[in-house]
Formats: structure tokens, C-alpha cells, sequence
């Protein structure tokens, strides 16, 4: 079994919002990054792997195990950061370090201990007293000193300015020189998942619209611009989302080699970004 | 021209971090974005802008009016979105704007009415349950709707998906098409600005380190990446920031004609992204 | 296990130190000015096991619950280490403040009475009472939870004294006390004090069990 990670067919109802049918795999060795508009689903797919919350279908297995049935051996090699960190706040970062670290049989000391020193983090100082850039580094430390396999990170770059993202994004590939090792997080800050990610798995609506390698986004997913007169109900069907103006359209599809045949050179076909993929599928269809 | 903003010589002491004599102006009807690394002062700036902290020393002019001694004619033209909510959030819309308006000589209902349904903001809400980026929408309802003259935005976009950012930053924009209007606003995510922004303020420590045009700085700023043999004592000095590592070593320079006659097809130059200027002068060792 | 109760422990030390010592000084007070056993032990009980309990309504005011179960351990052990600490606390907080009032000059609570069988059966079970009712709704439900039971306690004892006073089917409520306040104590007399009292111990027990199941199947279904 290689694989880190393995959701099969996952659900959880909430009043108003559902997560369906969500599948994904996440090999050994890679990152995954997770991405999709507020209220996609991305948090509770992280939260259902940690069971958090309960699933109301599917499975779900960390190296092989189901992570409800051995719930503590999964999660002694989880390192994760929540979105919101969530520590009782008028403890010492020392003293919760200190009720933390005792659940970690790998927990090395001497890395929290480097890792606090290049972050700068005031151990003596109360959780509160932080700023929320500060409080997210603390849960990085954390969730990084105790040798995890399986690196599960919710927005862990929110309020961090580009060059700590940098060099995080740098560490976490640094990482996986260790093959045995896989790393999933989410964000919204979408250059960092370009520039880092393996896998980019984008959920949008409770839905996976897809889960590929990022080679594979680039080849299959484009921004076609071209002249109205083109679109017909048959070139429609290309479209994954379209807009359109008096001066011509703009739409995305997922398949550019099927609009290279159908539309050739009437057309520019320039590769999709993430972004442009998510405001397209947004699911406003624009007509100005 | 007319400067919306003047900065000159400002000065904080907070102890073990300083604001240590900053200036920079911001021309009337554009769009300055002010980066930097956590903790380097973007919003304590925009806080003394506000008097909502003391400074130490310095002047500060709001379309030539002392921000002190003018305070409320100052205030009554400035429109702000702090990153933290202040509004108290278990009243709804229309009754945390009718605690608001009042303040405001040059309150537009219509403009706001306009903007609530433009954003789709229902006004009987309750603040509480709206999601952060529609609480970020509501709070530039607000600062919309008094005909402001200069909009001041603390860290907008960190937290929001890549499609609201997007439709934000397209309102900002489009809020300065009428010539008078201004807006500054801090942010991490250098990608929105390079979109967006006209100028660029970049602080560093409690330093200005550049104010100028983002065209300008993106057309001038380079990145040099070649062979440590090309690393002597005096292409060090050219650099603004060296990064060696074990293959080769990675320059930023101000001057990317320069680089380009020095190093010539030797070495590969790029465009320096924001992000590349900020990491290469904060982590980068310096000998210019 | 042991980790689970340190990390309680070491995120709670301030707020046990001082609330402790206050309780400590304040109870030991009022239960050398007060001579009724019971009154003593019952405001003793409720007072010291709220200190753990109000620990866990601030993890849920911090949501700090997530970070818990974060870690590697099943919910069960979760339960398991609160009813553990709970119980510890309360009773070592129980028997500190029996030492206060024991030192106080003048006080007014006979030492015979205070450690006598009788009195610490009587104190274990209304901690079993108590603890039992509020742990699952505490941790389940956080402050909410304490609420919930402080109200409902509330109302019971309003709906006892109502019928208590209005003749309800023919029937009344102290009457009904009487009766079964006289079938307990036939059934004392037919078994014996020890049998009679190691009946309670083993009732205690198993309401014990009893809450600790039901507060693992609330605890189980909680979503973060």
C-alpha cells in the first residue's frame, strides 16, 4: 500500500451543505494541495480524516489504517495546523508545549526547541498575546517536531507574509526527500500551490472536481478567448464556463486538446492557473 | 500632484521593534499596496494614520491636512477596513450602519443600498453569521458609501478565496476610476498587487526600503541566477541580496540593465515577482 | 492516559492554584460556622466539583476540544482521563477542606460526625450524583450543558415543591417520602449496616459506569 492518505467515497451532511462522494489519493512522497472557494468543503475533508467530525460514509485509511478503528495510531503520525488555532489562551506557549509533547513517543525536543528560535517564537509568553501569524508558526513548530509521516495543514500560510511562506514551502519539500513521508494542505494563496504542490485536488460545492498531478492540469486545462461567432451549442459543450462580451468570449475548458481540434486556430489557448480555474467555475457565467 | 498621503520622517517606539523615520507619499487617485514581512510596521503605520496610535515623532498630511490637528476632517474623508472586525457583531447591517452613518456629513444611502445588493448582503442579518470575506464586504459597503476620498485597508484579502479576492480587488479598482479617489492597503499577497496596484511601498524593520511605481520596480527589479564562479567580491556588492547555494547562487539587483551587461548570456535573468524582492532583501545577505 | 490527565493538569495549574486555595479558605470557613453535616458536605461537593467541571467549560469556551482530539488518543480515553481527574480532584479538594474545618477553632461540625461512615458514604454518594449528572452534559456540551442542568435542577425542585403542596392524584409528595424513606430503612435493618452499605458502594459503582457510558456515546457523536 503505498499510498499516505486514501478517501473512498466520503460523506458528511450538514444542514444547508453536503460533502459527497469525495475520493482521493494521496501517494507517499508527494504534497497535495488542496484548494476551493470558502465553504468548498476543504476544512471538513481535513476534519473528517482526524475525525473531528463524523463521517456519514465512505472510508478512509492513513498508511493503510482506518483512521477510525485505530484512531490513536493514526494520529500519533499525524502533524497537523488547523485553520483556527485552538489552544486555551491564557497558557504559556512553554506550558503547552509541554502538556503536547508527552503524546508523541517520536517528539524531539531539540528540533521544537531550533524551530522556535528561527520563527521566533516567544515561548515565555501567553497564547494570547500573539498575533495570528505568530500563533499559526507555533502550531507549525508543533506539528513539525515530532517526525510525522503525514503532515495535514488547514490554511497554514494564512497571515504570513510571502517570505516565511517561502521558506515553509521550502522545508515541506525538504521534507519528502524522505519518500516514506506525504504532506496535504489547503490554502487560498494559490502561487504557493503552483510553485510547491505535486497533487492539486480542487473541491468545490462538497464536490472533487478533480485530482491531478500539476503536469496534468496544465496540459488538459485552458483559457480559450475567441470571437462569439464561434460559440455554437456543440463548441459550448467544450466549456466548463464561459464569459462573454460584446467584443468576444473568454471560457475555461478541461480538455485542450479536444478544443485544438474542434476550434484550431480560431481560437487562443493560453494555460488555465488555479485561480483562473476557480473563478470560472465559480459558476457565474458572466454576460456583459 | 496631489498627494492624498504624505508620510515624513515618522517615528514609533514600541520597544524591541521601531518605526525609525519613514516617508512616503501616495499620489491622489491610485492605488498603493504596502508590503512587508510580519512585523515590519504596515499596521501600526495605518493605526497613526488613524490616531488610533500615538506617534513619537513625524508628520503625517491627509490630502494636505494634519492628521492631529484636523483629526475629524481628516477622518470624515477616509473610508477604512481594519483586518479585525470592530463592528460589534451581534447587531445587523442596517443597524451597525445606522450607528455609522450618522458620523458621516456625507453619508449616501443610495450608494450603500446599492453596494449591500451588489454584494449580495442582506441587511437584516446578523454580522456574526455573515462568512469573513462577506464581513470584509460589509466593512467596504461601509467605507464606500460617504463619498471617502481615500480608502485605508489592512490586510483585505488574507483568508479570502482566490475568487473574492479577485472580485475585491476589481471593486478597488474600479472605485478609483473616478481620478480623486485613492486607496492603500496592506496585504501579504503580493500576487493581488502586482495585479492591481500602482504603487508600491515596501517596509522592511521599520524602513522604508522602496516607494515607487509597480511598473517601475517590476521592470527594473531582476533576479540573476548563475554559477558560484560568477560570485566575485565585486558582482557581490552589486547585489541587493545574495542567496548562495550548493549548485549556483541567486542575486536580486535594482538594476536589471546593469545585470544583464555584466553577467550577459553567463547568467539567467528574470523579472523580480514581488515576492522575490521581498525574500531575496529579508533573508538575502547583503553587501550592497 | 497519564498524558491526557498532565496536560489537563499543566493547562489548568493557574486557574486550579487560585480558585483552589480561595475555595479552600472560603469553604473551610463557612463549614466551621455551619453544625449540620449534611448541608456542609452537599455545598462542599457542588463547590469543589465545579472546579474541575468549570475546567472543561473553558476548553469549550477556547474550542480548544479540537486541539484534543488532534492528538493521538481515542475519544474513550478522553472521557475516561476527565472522569479519572474529576474524580480526584474532587475528592482530594473534599478532604482539604474537611482539614480546614477540622484546624478552624470554634468550629461548630463535631470530628466524630465529620469522618464518620455514615458521612463519607453520604459524601461519596452525592458526588456520584453529581458528577454523574453533570460530566456527559459538561463535556458534551460545554458551558451550555451546565446551564442546561443547573435550569433543569432548577425546575425540578420547583415542580417538587408545587406538588409537593397540591394533593396530586390523591397522592403527595412527602407522603411518598415517607414511604420510601421507611422501605429503606426496613431494608437496612432486614440486611444489616455493612450489606446495606456495601449495597450503596456497589450502586454507586455502577451509576458510576452508567454516567461514564452515556458521557463516551454523547462525547463519540460530538463534531467539532
Amino acid at each position: 500500500m503505498n499510498n499516505a492518505l486514501e478517501l473512498s467515497r466520503v460523506g458528511k451532511k450538514y444542514k444547508g451543505f453536503a460533502l459527497s462522494d469525495v475520493s482521493l489519493d494521496l501517494p507517499a512522497g508527494t504534497i497535495m494541495g488542496l484548494v476551493g472557494p470558502n465553504g468548498a468543503g476543504k476544512t471538513t475533508v481535513i476534519k473528517l480524516i482526524l475525525n473531528l467530525i463524523r463521517r456519514d460514509g465512505g472510508e478512509i485509511r492513513v498508511f493503510g489504517l482506518d483512521n477510525i478503528r485505530r484512531e490513536a495510531e493514526v494520529k500519533a503520525r499525524i502533524g497537523f495546523v488547523h485553520e483556527t488555532p485552538h489552544f486555551i489562551e491564557d497558557v504559556r506557549l512553554k506550558d503547552l508545549k509541554a502538556a503536547i509533547a508527552p503524546f508523541y513517543d517520536k517528539w524531539n525536543e531539540a528540533l521544537f526547541r531550533s524551530l522556535a528560535g528561527e520563527f521566533g517564537l516567544p515561548l515565555d509568553k501567553k497564547f494570547k498575546a500573539l498575533s495570528h501569524g505568530m500563533k499559526m508558526k507555533f502550531q507549525i513548530a508543533l506539528a513539525l517536531s515530532h517526525e510525522a509521516d503525514l503532515l495535514i495543514m488547514d490554511e497554514p500560510t494564512s497571515g504570513l507574509d510571502p517570505v516565511f511562506r517561502r521558506e515553509l514551502l521550502e522545508r515541506l519539500s525538504g521534507i519528502l526527500q524522505d519518500e516514506r513521508k506525504a504532506i496535504l494542505f489547503s490554502t487560498h494563496i494559490t502561487t504557493d500551490l503552483e510553485r510547491t504542490a505535486d497533487i492539486i485536488t480542487f473541491i468545490h460545492q462538497g464536490r472533487v472536481v478533480f485530482s491531478l498531478p500539476k503536469d496534468d492540469i496544465r496540459d488538459r486545462w485552458g483559457l480559450v478567448k475567441g470571437p462569439n461567432g464561434l460559440l455554437t451549442a456543440e463548441t459550448r459543450r467544450l466549456f466548463k464556463g464561459l464569459r462573454q462580451t460584446s467584443l468576444g468570449f473568454e471560457a475555461l475548458t478541461d480538455d485542450i486538446p479536444a478544443v485544438r481540434r474542434a476550434l484550431d486556430s480560431g481560437v487562443a489557448v493560453d494555460r488555465a492557473s488555479i485561480e483562473d480555474i476557480m473563478v470560472f467555475t465559480d459558476g457565474r457565467d458572466a454576460h456583459a | 500632484m496631489n498627494n492624498a498621503i504624505e508620510i515624513t520622517n515618522l517615528k514609533k517606539d514600541y520597544g524591541d521593534f521601531s518605526l525609525d523615520g519613514v516617508s512616503f507619499s501616495m499620489p491622489q487617485g491610485t492605488i498603493m499596496g504596502l508590503i512587508g514581512p510580519n512585523g515590519a510596521g504596515k499596521t501600526t503605520i495605518i493605526k497613526i494614520l488613524l490616531n488610533l496610535v500615538r506617534r513619537d515623532g513625524g508628520e503625517i498630511r491627509v490630502f494636505g491636512l494634519d492628521n492631529l490637528k484636523d483629526e475629524t476632517a481628516v477622518k470624515s474623508r477616509i473610508g477604512f477596513v481594519h483586518d479585525t472586525p470592530c463592528f460589534y457583531e451581534r447587531l445587523a447591517l442596517k443597524t451597525i450602519k445606522a450607528t455609522v452613518a450618522p458620523f458621516y456629513r456625507d453619508w449616501d444611502e443610495d450608494t450603500f443600498r446599492r453596494l449591500l445588493r451588489e454584494f449580495d448582503l442582506p441587511p437584516n442579518k446578523i454580522l456574526a453569521r455573515l462568512s469573513r470575506g462577506m464581513k470584509m464586504k460589509f466593512s467596504l459597503a461601509l467605507a464606500l458609501s460617504h463619498r471617502a476620498d481615500l480608502i485605508l485597508l489592512d490586510e483585505p484579502t488574507s483568508g479570502l478565496d482566490p475568487v473574492f479576492r479577485r472580485e475585491l480587488l476589481g471593486r478597488l479598482s474600479a472605485v478609483i476610476q473616478d481620478e480623486k479617489r485613492s486607496v492603500l492597503f496592506s496585504t501579504h499577497i503580493t500576487s493581488d498587487l502586482e495585479r492591481t496596484a500602482d504603487f508600491i511601498t515596501f517596509l522592511h524593520e521599520g524602513r522604508v526600503v522602496f516607494s515607487a511605481a509597480k511598473d517601475e520596480i517590476l521592470e527594473r527589479w531582476a533576479v540573476v541566477k548563475g554559477g558560484l564562479e560568477l560570485l566575485t567580491e565585486d558582482n557581490r556588492r552589486f547585489f541587493r541580496g545574495v542567496r548562495e547555494r550548493a549548485f549556483g547562487f541567486e542575486g536580486l539587483t535594482a538594476d536589471a540593465a546593469e545585470a544583464r551587461r555584466r553577467f550577459g548570456p553567463a547568467a539567467v535573468v528574470d523579472k523580480a515577482s514581488l515576492e522575490d524582492i521581498m525574500y531575496y532583501i529579508t533573508r538575502g545577505d547583503h553587501h550592497a | 492516559m497519564l498524558s491526557l490527565i498532565r496536560k489537563d493538569l499543566i493547562l489548568s495549574k493557574r486557574f486550579l492554584l487560585i480558585f483552589g486555595l480561595l475555595y479552600l479558605g472560603y469553604m473551610g470557613y463557612l463549614g466551621s460556622r455551619v453544625g449540620h453535616p449534611r448541608e456542609i458536605i452537599v455545598i462542599t461537593t457542588l463547590m469543589c466539583g465545579l472546579l474541575p467541571l468549570i475546567q472543561y467549560t473553558r476548553e469549550d469556551k477556547f474550542k480548544a476540544g479540537v486541539l484534543n482530539c488532534s492528538l493521538p488518543v481515542t475519544r474513550r480515553e478522553i472521557v475516561l482521563s476527565r472522569y479519572i481527574l474529576s474524580w480526584v480532584l474532587t475528592l482530594v479538594l473534599y478532604v482539604l477542606v474537611m482539614g480546614v474545618i477540622a484546624l478552624l477553632p470554634g468550629r461548630k461540625f463535631a470530628t466524630s460526625a465529620m469522618f464518620s461512615l455514615n458521612t463519607v458514604l453520604f459524601a461519596l454518594a452525592f458526588m456520584t450524583l453529581y458528577l454523574g449528572l453533570l460530566l456527559p452534559l459538561i463535556l458534551r456540551f460545554g458551558l451550555a450543558g451546565m446551564f442546561a442542568f443547573l435550569i433543569v435542577l432548577q425546575v425540578f425542585g420547583v415542580a417538587t415543591l408545587l406538588l409537593d403542596r397540591y394533593k396530586v392524584a390523591h397522592l403527595r409528595l412527602s407522603s411518598l417520602a415517607v414511604v420510601v424513606k421507611k422501605g429503606l430503612l426496613d431494608l437496612h435493618a432486614s440486611l444489616g449496616t455493612p450489606v446495606y452499605d456495601s449495597l450503596l458502594v456497589v450502586l454507586m459503582v455502577l451509576l458510576t459506569l452508567a454516567s461514564f457510558w452515556f458521557a463516551m456515546f454523547l462525547y463519540k457523536r460530538k463534531d467539532f
